[in-house]
This record gives C-alpha cells, sequence and structure tokens, in this order.
C-alpha cells in the first residue's frame, strides 16, 4: 500500500497559519512578480477564480469581494513544508518528496505494526494539522497512480474527513468511475482529448482497457504502465528522498523583471542573480551541472512577431558548481542571443546534466589545486552569505548599479507576509 | 692550529608544540571516559523540529505574574503538545493571536492574563483545542540589552 499525502492550498494554508484571522475568508497567493494565481482557498475558488489567471484580469472580481492577496513567500512556505515532511519521515520508514506540498509514504506490510491505515492516516492528518496548522488529505491505495486518485477523491467529499482508503475491488471500482479521465496521474491535455475521442471518459473505462492497447495508445510502456497501476498491480516504487529534501534532476532559476528591461548590463545582472542562486542551491545539494541554459524573452503579449524567446544551451567542458565558472559561461551565452534595441521582460538559467560534485573528469590543462582552490572558496562563500543573509557577499555582475537600492530585474511582490519561521526579524509577534 | 669544526645550521626554523597545560605523564585523563556532547539549548527550547515555534511577546498583559512574561520577550511554543489547564498558551480569540494562562474552573475555561489590570476571557461552552494554536513552554528575556533586542524588534 502507498499513501500519498497532500497539502491542501498549500500556500494559503501556510498564510493562515500565522494569520487565523483569513480563517473561512476567500485567501489567493500569487505567483513570484504577483503576476498569477498560484494558490486559491476553497472560499476563492467558489468565486470562481482560476488557477494561474493572471492577477490583473481577476482584479475586478478580487476587489468585489474583498479576497486577500498575498505575494508569495517561499521562505515560509519550504520552512512549513519541511515540518510536514520531517514529522511524516517520523511515523513511517520510507518516504517520497514529490513536490513542496506532497509525498509519498511506503506502507507495505506495515498494516501489523501500525494497525488498521485508515486510523493511522486521520491520526497522522490530525497531527499534522496540530504541529504545523496545515490541513492535509490523504489517499491510500496499492499503487502509487491509486493513492493519487484516492487523495483527489478524498480533497473532493468533505464527508470523507481528509482520508481515503482504496482496500477493497468494491471501493476501487467505485473511485475509478468517480475520477474524469483528464484527472489521472500522467493523462495531461493531449491524451485526454485523444481518449475522449475514443469514448474513454472515465478512469474506469482506462483500467478496463488491455495492455496492448495502451502500449499502442498511450506511449509504449508508460502508458501500459499506467493503465496496470489503475488495475492495481504496482509499477512504480517508491524514489525515497535520501536527506528529506527534494533532491533534483535539473535546476532553474527564471523571473519576470519587474520592470521592461533594454540595457545589457541590467539583463546580465538578472542573469548573473540567477545564475548565482542557481549554483547555490545545485552546491546545497551537493551536485555539479553539466549544461547550462540561459534563455531571455521579450513582451509575449506586445506587437511583435514571435520567436518572443531565445535561449541557448551550452554543454560545460566539464561538471561544475563553480558559480565563477557558471558566470563566466552565462555571460558567454547572454552575448550570443542578445539583441541590441530589444525590450526583455524574462530571463532565467536551467542547470542540467547533474551528477554527484566531486566525480568530474579531471580536465587536462587545469591543475587539480585550483579547483580544489575554488571549491573551498564557494563553500567559504556559501557560509558567509547563510551566517549574514542571503546574497550579502554577491559577484560584481549581480551587483546593484551604483546608487540603487533595488535592482533593476527586481521583482514586485507587494503583498508579502513577514518570513515567520526563518528570520528573527521576522519573528510571528503575538499581543499579550 | 686550530681545528675548524663545521657546525649544521638550521635554515628553517623548527617548530615545538607548546601546551599550555599540564600533561599527565604514564596516567591518561580520567575525563576522557567521561567526554560529553556540549550543551544544546535547542534541544531544550525547540525539541520538535516540526512543532517548536519562536514568537515574540509585543504587550503587558503577562508582565509581572508567574510567567515573568515581559513586553519583548521571545517565546518557544510547541504546537504538539496538548493544552492543559494553567498552561500558558497562544491562544486564537476573535481571529486574533494573543497569549495568556488558561485556566479550568469548575467546568468553563478561562484564558486569564497574569497581570491583573487586564481583563481575562470566558471561553464559550463548546471550547474546541485547535483554538489553542500552542502550547507556552520557554521564556527568553534579556538581562542585558543584547543581541535578542537588536535582533528581534522591540516595540
Amino acid at each position: 500500500m502507498y499513501a500519498l499525502v497532500d497539502c491542501n492550498n498549500f500556500y494559503v494554508s501556510c498564510e493562515r497559519a500565522f494569520q487565523p484571522q483569513l480563517e473561512g475568508k476567500p485567501v489567493v497567493v500569487l505567483s513570484n512578480n504577483d503576476g498569477c494565481l498560484i494558490s486559491r482557498s476553497a472560499e476563492a475558488k467558489a468565486l470562481g477564480l482560476k488557477m494561474g489567471e493572471p492577477y490583473f484580469q481577476v482584479k475586478p472580481l478580487v476587489q468585489q469581494h474583498a479576497v486577500r492577496m498575498f505575494s508569495s513567500n517561499y521562505a515560509l512556505y519550504g520552512d512549513m513544508s519541511g515540518r510536514v515532511m520531517h514529522y511524516l519521515s517520523s511515523v513511517v520508514p520510507e518516504v517520497e518528496i514529490y513536490s513542496i506540498d506532497e509525498c509519498f509514504l511506503d506502507l507495505h506490510g506495515m498494516e501489523p505494526y501500525l494497525g488498521p491505515l485508515a486510523e493511522q492516516a486521520a491520526g497522522w492528518r490530525h497531527e499534522v494539522r496540530r504541529r504545523t496548522h496545515i490541513p492535509v488529505c490523504i489517499g491510500i491505495a496499492p499503487t502509487k497512480t491509486l493513492a493519487k486518485l484516492a487523495n483527489r477523491l478524498a480533497k473532493k467529499s468533505p464527508t470523507m474527513e481528509g482520508v481515503c482508503y482504496l482496500d477493497t475491488d468494491g471501493r476501487r471500482q467505485w473511485a475509478l468511475a468517480q475520477t474524469p479521465v483528464e484527472d489521472v496521474w500522467g493523462i495531461g491535455g493531449q491524451y485526454a482529448h485523444k481518449l475522449y475521442a475514443q469514448g474513454i471518459r472515465t478512469a474506469a473505462q482506462l483500467a478496463g482497457q488491455s495492455e496492448a492497447w495502451a502500449r499502442k495508445q498511450l506511449g509504449g510502456v508508460v502508458g501500459a504502465r499506467l493503465v496496470r497501476e489503475l488495475q492495481g498491480t504496482p509499477c512504480q516504487g517508491l524514489q525515497p528522498s535520501e536527506d528529506g529534501t527534494l533532491s533534483r534532476k535539473s535546476i532553474a532559476c527564471t523571473r519576470t523583471f519587474g520592470q521592461p528591461l533594454s540595457a545589457f548590463a541590467d539583463v546580465l545582472g538578472a542573469v548573473a542573480h540567477f545564475a548565482s542562486k542557481a549554483a547555490e542551491k545545485l552546491r546545497r545539494q551537493g551536485s555539479a551541472a553539466n549544461v547550462l541554459t540561459v534563455f531571455i524573452s521579450k513582451n509575449r503579449f506586445g506587437t511583435e512577431p514571435p520567436p518572443h524567446t531565445r535561449s541557448v544551451v551550452l554543454t560545460l567542458p566539464t561538471g561544475t558548481s563553480d558559480t565563477i565558472e557558471l558566470l563566466r559561461h552565462a555571460r558567454a551565452a547572454l552575448k550570443r542571443i542578445w539583441e541590441p534595441g530589444a525590450v526583455y521582460r524574462k530571463a532565467g538559467v536551467v542547470l542540467d546534466g547533474l551528477e554527484t560534485a566531486g566525480q568530474q573528469q579531471l580536465l587536462l590543462f587545469e591543475p587539480n589545486e585550483q579547483a580544489e582552490r575554488r571549491a573551498k572558496l564557494m563553500a567559504d562563500l556559501d557560509k558567509v552569505n547563510q551566517r549574514f543573509g542571503a546574497g550579502k557577499v554577491k559577484f560584481a555582475t549581480a551587483q546593484l548599479p551604483k546608487g540603487e537600492y533595488t535592482a533593476p530585474w527586481a521583482g514586485q511582490h507587494q503583498w508579502q507576509t513577514p518570513a515567520y519561521t526563518t528570520c528573527w526579524e521576522d519573528l510571528l509577534c503575538i499581543r499579550a | 692550529m686550530c681545528e675548524v669544526v663545521v657546525l649544521p645550521v638550521a635554515r628553517k626554523p623548527l617548530w615545538f608544540r607548546f601546551f599550555d597545560s599540564m600533561v599527565p605523564a604514564g596516567f591518561p585523563s580520567p575525563a576522557d571516559d567521561h567526554q560529553a556532547l556540549r550543551l544544546d539549548l535547542n534541544r531544550l527550547l525547540l525539541p520538535h523540529p516540526d512543532s517548536s515555534y519562536l514568537v515574540r511577546v509585543m504587550g503587558e498583559s503577562m508582565s509581572g505574574g508567574e510567567s515573568g512574561i515581559r513586553d519583548g520577550a521571545l517565546l518557544a511554543v510547541d504546537c504538539h503538545l496538548q493544552a492543559q489547564h494553567d498552561d500558558v498558551v497562544i491562544a486564537v480569540v476573535e481571529g486574533g493571536f494573543t497569549v495568556k494562562r488558561l485556566l479550568r474552573r469548575g467546568d468553563t475555561w478561562f484564558l486569564v492574563p497574569d497581570n491583573p489590570s487586564y481583563p481575562e476571557v470566558r471561553i464559550g461552552g463548546e471550547f474546541d483545542m485547535i483554538d489553542v494554536w500552542g502550547v507556552v513552554t520557554h521564556v527568553v528575556t534579556e538581562t542585558r540589552r543584547g543581541r535578542l533586542a537588536t535582533r528581534v524588534r522591540v516595540s
């Protein structure tokens, strides 16, 4: 048996944990740069606010119903996510952290030790709520795909009190019949379209197909596995997190600028800032990157014809997590796609081809001692920034222009709450 | 006739370690077997990393009393503890947080300030423990203005 634990409206729930007056009110959280809705409370959903809608489009509705709005506060969400995952990893032997707000638990053979799983799950749910004030729903089923499906049902029907356990064949059939095929984990918009055209509308109908059909219609072995999982045969195991964190296969740092930029130095500053951030993340998880992608985008909604985005992919001479190296390559990459006179709205740096640091092929022309010294320098840089605050020591290219207090690329976050749990100055303040 | 003896001169300085302590010769330190880890305040103040929070206090309603919670104090709060009679708790009253002592008198629960010049709050019959956000386990105050005062805003 697998369980999927998923936090309800996670970002909104994090805000509510420290602002109880938001309980029962419509609340939304906006994406970076206050662009789109990325988390909505049940009350906000009921008003018809959709996921991903741009803020400027829903502004009238938001104002009319006095919806409370927040800029995303990832320092807070990250810490709260860590608390939820930490607790869950203390109750079962193996946890796969699937995203910031959901994780799979491996419950194989646990029932004799834990007792009835549905009761256990109700207990975990209660404890997570008490410890973090975050409501979660739990789906339990023989496969990960069915656990996902069960979780969705637990969320949909309040009578289940947040736990849906598909222990019998009958319940499994019922759950499959309840689920539209586009809501099955792994079925995207394209496949859903294709399936509808063939008259397959529910997960139950999909589960009734043969393996051969799935191979042919749903992209080979992946589709075959999906159908088998729906039928109750586990095809995907848990990918446990070694250190309780989400280890990434690629690291991206991309942002929309707070204002349109046309000066090379400004865009380079942004790219350098993103590359430094990505390199820091890379070092934190002990990886080195082999592939660097840099992209810059113009206004998608403007009058200019596409392409609006230009990107360049560089294969690095050796896997690295060295900010100096990455900045050097990022600058060269940016120069290759830069158009003078163009106005840019967005840029990003993506690191791929990650491997464990310290296993790189040595370079023929670079003495090894230098690499060691640089690794030490990076470790010290990270230590300084950890101790004195993120970004205290930066590379000159990512530095602010003289006399300016905010970076020209910095996004807007006018409705951001304090980082209650990770910053001394921002601690929750309580009236006595 | 005089004999010349060429003495080898050490060109590099030789460094010797200097131990500014007694070296017990022939007798090992009896403390070795009792070597312990340094005391870790986190284990005392924040025993449960997933449910312990630090908050700061603004206001005088708890000052002067048994809890010793002064304006500007730092509180360690554990949210996984079950609140009991006589606990100092962070409670949610009318949508806002407050810190008070939770007392039971007969069948009724009250949120009582340590400072008698502030009013107490009677909690309705259907007292829901969810209204208790967390239980205050420790109070940190500075007796000399130091890091806490500079890092944590005290109004």
